[in-house]
């Protein structure tokens, strides 16, 4: 086994070992220093990956590095994929920390749970055979299952975690029972050997169902209708900073892992797949902005504007070209950006209005023109009003979905990115012009203005210059469809 | 017919799926129907009257401890089949020791957490 290609993977359990020990034998070392720690170490670790390129540097350009016999490659996706995940993980941890309050005895082992998760993705976005495909999304969800109910006396939140314990549980299952088929097709759970069998002529019925079966297992990790339905309440009963990890790593996850499967693995069998993804973005675009305009909760209203969010990335995958693919990595770049700072905001926010009311944020603009501020930009930046990132990146899936032919389709995401607007633009509404009711000011310490005036920085640098981003995530893609 | 292989499985199935079926339609068609009482109500317990509710509720505790027995259960269903082969793959190197090692090394990170947390203590 090439070890050395793992390095950031390991760096990161280490962290998380050495995280745990300390926590378990000195415990007079307050927990806030511990997490903020963890936060450096991080951070760290992802100035590393950057800058070295996870310490392969610009090999990863000239050819693929696979380890564990095809297991485990080192390209350009696995290489974003591992950045998204540290930046999403950041971000949550970030975010916990301030959820929390002083007086936290868990916050360790949430911080820990975190890097699992973020562990996970990590795994999952080098992924090159089924067994590690799943045993990497589980490392995800198991975690999520155990954070999304970690507010124990919250009946709400064990809610949210017993309908995502027995819907991931059952989604789970499927994916199994549809990787065991591709075992039956292909004797071989490698996405090289899969692949061989998909570029047949007339692929075998056992590998239809299977990719059938594995796709429904990743719609409901990424949200995706019809398999969408635990998203509105698991993400209002979530503590707020899970539920921002969740918005953000889980749908990273799911769409690195849908790409490198869909591209590498059964790039033979499009025709296939193709109606499939198509009904699915189509569905979850119509589900997520429709199901959106009643909602009286900032977070069940971002649970519905996740997925449709997944519909317009699943746009993109379903225009299979290098402008589609690599639209989907620019998208969730803004995505990610864009999330973090409407999810600081509400973290901000949660204790004087735990459900996230919306008409609570009644106000924000005179309380604190700051918050008021990143929230405004980041709700603008996810309904898509130019410049901002999330402008350029549904422009990208419009096109790539134009190139593609795929006119309903098309039709139907002008439909949902429009009416989507009208509930984003609500909030913001309510923010400037609502009746209030609270006026005290709100104290936002520095660190937090610091974090949310970079956050809004890069969403409108993304958006204002797509240059550097759009070409990196195009050359990634072009890399995968090249082999 | 690639499906030919499955043949007895579908076949397995369909029984499983008729069986079940019967059990459900016969018995309301064919049984003598009379009316609600009591004693017909209560749980069946070899025809002692029942002592208490068929679901006692019991200590949490006992799912730390089931969950803890899984674990390392699942250690112990690890290290069979490694010890088996242990000897033979030694000869092609040292990975086969190290890679269980750290397997070992990240449990007992585990078991140290769950000592130190007493979740072993029973109280």
């Amino acid at each position: 086994m090439e070890i050395h290609l793992l390095k950031s993977e390991m760096a990161v359990a280490l962290l998380m070992g050495w995280l745990l020990l300390v926590d378990l034998f000195m415990p007079r070392i307050p927990k806030r220093y511990l997490a903020r720690t963890a936060v450096v170490f991080l951070l760290g670790i992802t100035g590393w990956l950057v800058w070295t390129g996870a310490g392969v540097g610009e090999r990863w350009m000239e050819g693929v590095l696979v380890g564990g016999g095809g297991m485990f490659v080192l390209d350009g996706l696995a290489l974003w994929g591992k950045e998204f995940a540290f930046w999403a993980a950041l971000f949550a941890m970030v975010a916990g920390m301030r959820f929390a309050g002083k007086d936290d005895d868990h916050l360790v082992e949430r911080v820990f749970l975190q890097l699992a998760a973020c562990l996970g993705m990590m795994l999952l976005a080098s992924a090159s055979h089924f067994a590690l495909v799943f045993v990497a999304l589980e490392l995800v969800t198991v975690v999520f299952y155990v954070l999304v109910a970690s507010r124990r006396h919250d009946g709400l939140s064990v809610e949210a975690g017993v309908k995502y314990l027995i819907y991931g549980a059952m989604s789970s299952g499927v994916m199994l029972y549809g990787m065991a088929l591709v075992y039956g097709a292909t004797g071989s759970l490698g996405f090289a050997e899969t692949a061989r069998v998909a570029a047949q002529p007339t692929p075998p019925m056992l590998l239809k169902m299977g990719l059938l079966l594995m796709l429904a297992g990743l719609g409901f990790k990424l949200a995706a209708a019809p398999f969408h339905w635990w998203a509105p309440d698991v993400y209002e009963g979530a503590p707020t900073p899970v539920t921002a990890f969740l918005a953000t790593l889980s749908k990273g996850a799911g769409f690195v892992l849908l790409v490198r499967m869909l591209t590498v693995a059964f790039g033979g069998m499009k025709e296939f797949w193709l109606p499939v993804i198509g009904v699915m973005a189509g569905l979850s675009l119509l589900f997520g902005s429709l199901g959106g305009i009643s909602q009286t909760s900032l977070k069940r209203l971002m649970g519905y504007s996740s997925v449709a969010h997944t519909g317009f990335m699943l746009l993109g995958v379903a225009a299979v070209s290098c402008a589609g693919l690599g639209g989907v990595l620019y998208y969730l770049t803004g995505y990610l950006l864009a999330n973090a700072l409407v999810f600081g905001v509400m973290c901000e926010t949660s204790g004087e209005n735990p459900y996230q009311e919306i008409r609570e944020y009644a106000g924000l603009g005179a309380r604190s023109r700051w918050l008021a501020g990143a929230l405004l930009i980041g709700l603008l930046s996810l309904s898509g009003i130019p410049p901002l990132a999330g402008f350029v990146a549904k422009l990208l899936m419009f096109k790539a979905a134009w190139q593609g032919g795929m006119t309903v389709l098309l039709g139907i995401a002008l439909l949902a990115a429009v009416v989507s607007l009208y509930y984003y633009l609500n909030v913001i509404r309510h923010m400037y012009a609502g009746e209030p009711v609270l006026t005290d000011g709100l104290r936002v310490p520095y660190g937090v203005k610091l974090l949310q005036g970079a956050l809004a920085a890069g969403v409108v640098a993304v958006g204002f210059f797509p240059g550097p981003w759009w070409d990196g995530s195009l050359m990634i893609v072009r890399a995968l469809a090249g082999r | 017919m690639i499906f030919a292989e499955y043949l007895p499985a579908a076949l397995q199935a369909g029984i499983a799926l008729a069986f079940v079926a019967a059990m459900l339609i016969v018995p309301p068609i064919v049984a003598k129907k009379g009316a609600p009482n009591p004693a017909k109500d209560s749980a069946y317990e070899c025809g002692l009257p029942a002592a208490q509710s068929g679901r006692p509720r019991f200590s949490i505790k006992f799912y730390l401890v089931a969950i803890l027995f899984v674990l390392f259960d699942i250690e112990v269903v690890f290290l069979y089949p490694w010890a088996v082969v242990y000897k033979e793959m030694l000869r092609e190197g040292l990975s086969i020791l190290f890679s269980m090692l750290t397997f070992l090394a990240i449990l007992f990170l585990g078991f140290l957490y769950v000592w130190k947390k007493g979740a072993l203590d029973w109280k």
